[in-house]
């Protein structure tokens, strides 16, 4: 059961806020919420009714400066003066006189126009507007009213100048001629317009203009759209449409962001960028869901016209330069296309062009290497590859001077020397040498074979034959004898050499002994014989003479049997190995019977 | 309105978060303090009913049975937080009459010491009518419906022999005395204490508290 709340008693309470309270706290920060949505949604609304008064003054703006630009133009015309240049001249001039003395068209156009009336010159309109702007910003009277005075002080009535409180008096003014006025008037206000261009509200005016023009420029963009979607193009129609046209409002999202661009440019108007900025901020609230369907109700909306757009959300300008892309890309493609095939054309011509196939066969043929150059080149240049004539050019420019060089060198061939004629020389230079080593041997090298008297040494006289045929001491000691005896002397050590050899290949008994002197030979257990300096020796085993002490020889001759022939050395000599080895790797014994390991 | 503190839902939390134990500890203490003046409480509640009547159930109405064991046994204390009440106050113990026989015998009385007015009987004349010739009666807001116009002095009466309200609100200075604190049972024995057990409460809080901060190394 609950407890009455007001039977209890409560011990050490703590007030820790009244709910209803924290209701109450909440609800007012519910409140504060939904005001503050409320607010925004005020704020966007209000917004947009702005750009809506906004968007219908800028269209009247352009509507009363275009109206202004034709009437100047009609002037002009009018005036037989609107030839050559001439509009655009009064026109640049007026637009930058309105940048630099921050004095709106609005007011330049109509002075101009009157000026052009009355003087029914271009110059010297555009001088006395000049003067105008500097009676004007030095006196601070209007440009309209200035350029009144002038109008009529051109035309002769001088009074209106006085009026103006320019410094002349009545009597200057009715004695003197305009062009003294003007001039007294360009000395008294020279730089005015400059100098008031440059203060502080000069530069606001300045940035008035830049404002103006912007919402000018806003105008002819809406008016241009809206001509493209309307079928009646006056303006009193289309700013009547502007009022309920959605596809207005989101054209003139691309134009904020247009002219956002182009008020860049204005010189003095960065401020607006913020503006801008801004704006196009708030016109980004709309839903893109909602701005798709808008623009989809665009029929035939291709764009405004000559104006570029740099940005923003126009979806059609943005699929015109795709298009245009593709355009681009398949014109490429199609340049790329043609000079491929221009190409296969060239080579399937070149297959019918009788002087290519000229120079072909003749390159078949045999040619010198001038000759196939010069080919060669003829061929670069009927191809029209420059940079292969160039090369082969200079090659043939090589080859002709390398063949007068040669043709130089053999028109110039001197009588043939006798190569062998120094040979004789040499020959005799290294038989004294010979002769004189051999003159001074004394065991380290062979005897002379001639005395230095020319008479033959003991040797000379056995190896150098005498006698019949053979020359004589004299005719030995001449260089050709010597060379002769010397060579024959070689040929008989050569002869000696050999029957040496053989003797020793007899003494030592082993016949199967080759040219290899280095083959080893095996004993009776098969382990290789040496002696001491490394060469056979097999004294031990071979049978000596008995009977000298301590000195007791083994006989380890073994009878071997050998079926079939022998017929050299060799054979016998492979036959001992195989058996040798036969019984190694049968294990039998190597060792005979009572030898020691 | 009892002694109002400061930080004492927070050192609750604190203690339970950091030394449960000092937190048990500081409840049983709580506990221990209060106690008596609930046994006292307890006395102070009849074991027999103060009128015959109020014992005996009856088959119509739900006007609640006295029963002294009943009455006794809904006296008690607690030692944990209470809810928000409607002033925004919220107590760290309490104690309480919870059952519905003693918060009548406690409160009985409190706005009308002599009786609520009952209201008119009369007889139904009204032929056709369901209670055709019975005595009713017309009681608006505020007023009994006992046939008996003073049935409800003669209540008070009643248990007014056993004991009578004792207004324990101590409240001095400014402001309306509220007549929340009256009563036969709790309320008495809380007059009685003295302000003693809620001084000791506070004690022990503050003794806790100290406790704590130099557990925690506040100090």
């Amino acid at each position: 059961m609950a407890v009455d709340p007001s039977v209890k008693i409560d011990i050490a309470a703590e007030f820790t806020g009244r709910k209803a309270f924290n209701k109450a706290d909440t609800a007012t920060q519910k409140l504060t919420k939904n005001v503050k949505s409320l607010a925004k949604g005020f704020l966007g609304v209000f917004a947009a009714q702005k750009l809506l008064s906004y968007s219908k003054a800028s269209v009247k703006a352009f509507a009363a400066d275009d109206a202004a630009a034709k009437s100047l133009g009609i002037t002009l015309k009018n005036l037989s003066l609107a030839y050559g240049s001439n509009e655009g001249t009064v026109s640049a001039f007026i637009n930058n006189l309105e940048r630099q003395t921050g004095v709106l068209d609005d007011e330049l156009r109509p002075a101009m126009d009157r000026l052009l009336r009355a003087t029914g010159d271009v110059a010297k309109s555009q001088e006395l507007l000049n003067l105008a702007l500097n009676i004007a910003a030095g006196t601070g009277k209007t440009v309209t009213q200035v350029s009144q005075s002038l109008q009529k002080a051109y035309l002769g009535q001088t009074a209106a100048i006085g009026r103006l409180g320019v410094g002349l008096s009545k009597a200057e003014l009715a004695s003197s001629s305009f062009e003294d006025i003007q001039k007294k008037l360009n000395t008294l206000f020279a730089g005015q317009s400059t100098a008031a261009a440059e203060t502080y509200l000069g530069s606001l005016n300045r940035l008035t203009i830049a404002s103006n023009n912007a919402k000018e420029i806003i105008g002819k963009s809406l008016v241009g759209a809206l001509q493209s979607l309307g079928k009646d193009d006056s303006i009193a129609t289309l700013a009547s449409n502007i009022e309920g046209a959605a596809t207005s409002l989101a054209n003139f999202t691309d134009s904020l962001v247009y002219l956002k661009e182009q008020v860049k440019s204005i010189p003095g108007a960065g401020i607006f960028g913020y503006l801008f900025s801004g704006v196009t901020d708030l016109l980004g609230r709309f839903s893109p869901q909602r701005l798709a369907e808008l623009i989809k109700g665009i029929k035939g909306f291709q764009g405004m016209g000559n104006v570029a757009m740099t940005g923003g959300s126009n979806v059609d300008t943005q699929k015109f330069e795709l298009k245009q892309k593709k355009l681009a890309e398949a014109k490429i493609k199609a340049d790329k296309l043609a000079a491929a095939n221009k190409l296969k054309l060239e080579k399937a011509a070149a297959v019918f062009d009788i002087q290519r196939i000229q120079i072909a066969a003749a390159l078949k043929g045999k040619i010198t290497d001038e000759e196939k150059t010069r080919l060669l080149l003829m061929q670069a240049i009927e191809e029209g590859n420059a940079d292969k004539a160039e090369a082969l050019s200079k090659k043939l420019e090589e080859i002709q001077k390398k063949n007068e060089a040669i043709a130089k060198s053999l028109t110039e061939i001197s009588a043939a020397t006798n190569p062998f004629e120094a040979w004789v020389d040499s020959l005799g230079a290294a038989v004294a040498l010979l002769a004189g080593l051999g003159s001074q041997s004394t065991g380290t090298g062979m005897p002379a074979l001639v005395n230095p008297d020319g008479t033959l040494t003991p040797r000379g006289k056995k190896n150098i034959p005498t006698g019949g045929d053979s020359p004589s001491a004299a005719e030995v000691a001449t260089p050709a004898a010597i060379i002769e005896t010397v060579v024959n002397t070689a040929e008989e050590i050569a002869k000696a050499a050999d029957a040496v050899v053989k003797a020793a290949e007899v003494i030592t008994g082993d016949a199967a002994r080759s040219s290899d002197a280095n083959k080893p030979n095996f004993g009776i257990g098969g382990q290789p014989l040496y002696d001491q300096n490394g060469m056979y020796d097999y004294s031990d085993y071979l049978a000596t003479s008995s009977g000298s002490s301590g000195t007791t020889s083994v006989d380890n001759s073994v009878t071997i049997n050998v079926e079939g022939s022998v017929l050299n050395g060799d054979d016998f000599n492979e036959i001992m190995n195989r058996a040798m080895l036969d019984n190694i790797r049968k294990g039998l014994s190597q060792v005979p019977a009572g030898t020691l390991p | 309105m009892p002694v109002g503190i400061k930080g004492g839902i927070e050192l609750r939390k604190a203690l339970k978060k950091f030394t449960p134990d000092l937190a048990a500890e500081t409840q049983k203490e709580m506990a221990n303090l209060l106690k008596p003046i609930v046994s006292k409480a307890r006395g102070f509640i009849p074991s027999k009913t103060p009128l015959s009547g109020w014992a005996k159930a009856k088959s119509y109405g739900v006007f609640p049975v006295f029963e002294g064991q009943t009455a006794k046994g809904g006296i008690g204390y607690k030692t944990t937080p209470s809810k928000v009440n409607k002033s925004g106050f919220k107590s760290l113990a309490r104690i309480q009459n919870a059952s519905a026989s003693g918060a009548i015998y406690e409160t009985a009385g409190r706005v009308n010491p002599n009786g609520r007015e009952q209201g008119a009987a009369f007889i139904v004349q009204l032929p056709g009518h369901a209670d055709f010739g019975k005595n009713k009666v017309g009681a608006n807001k505020g007023q009994g419906r006992s046939r008996n116009p003073e049935a409800g002095s003669l209540f008070i009466q009643a248990i007014n022999q056993h004991g009578t309200i004792v207004d324990a609100n101590n409240q001095t200075g400014r402001g309306r005395r509220s007549r929340k604190m009256k009563g036969r049972v709790i309320f008495r024995a809380w007059k009685e204490d003295g302000g003693k057990t809620n001084a000791a409460v506070i004690k022990a809080i503050e003794i806790s508290r100290d406790k704590f901060n130099k557990a925690v190394g506040y100090n």
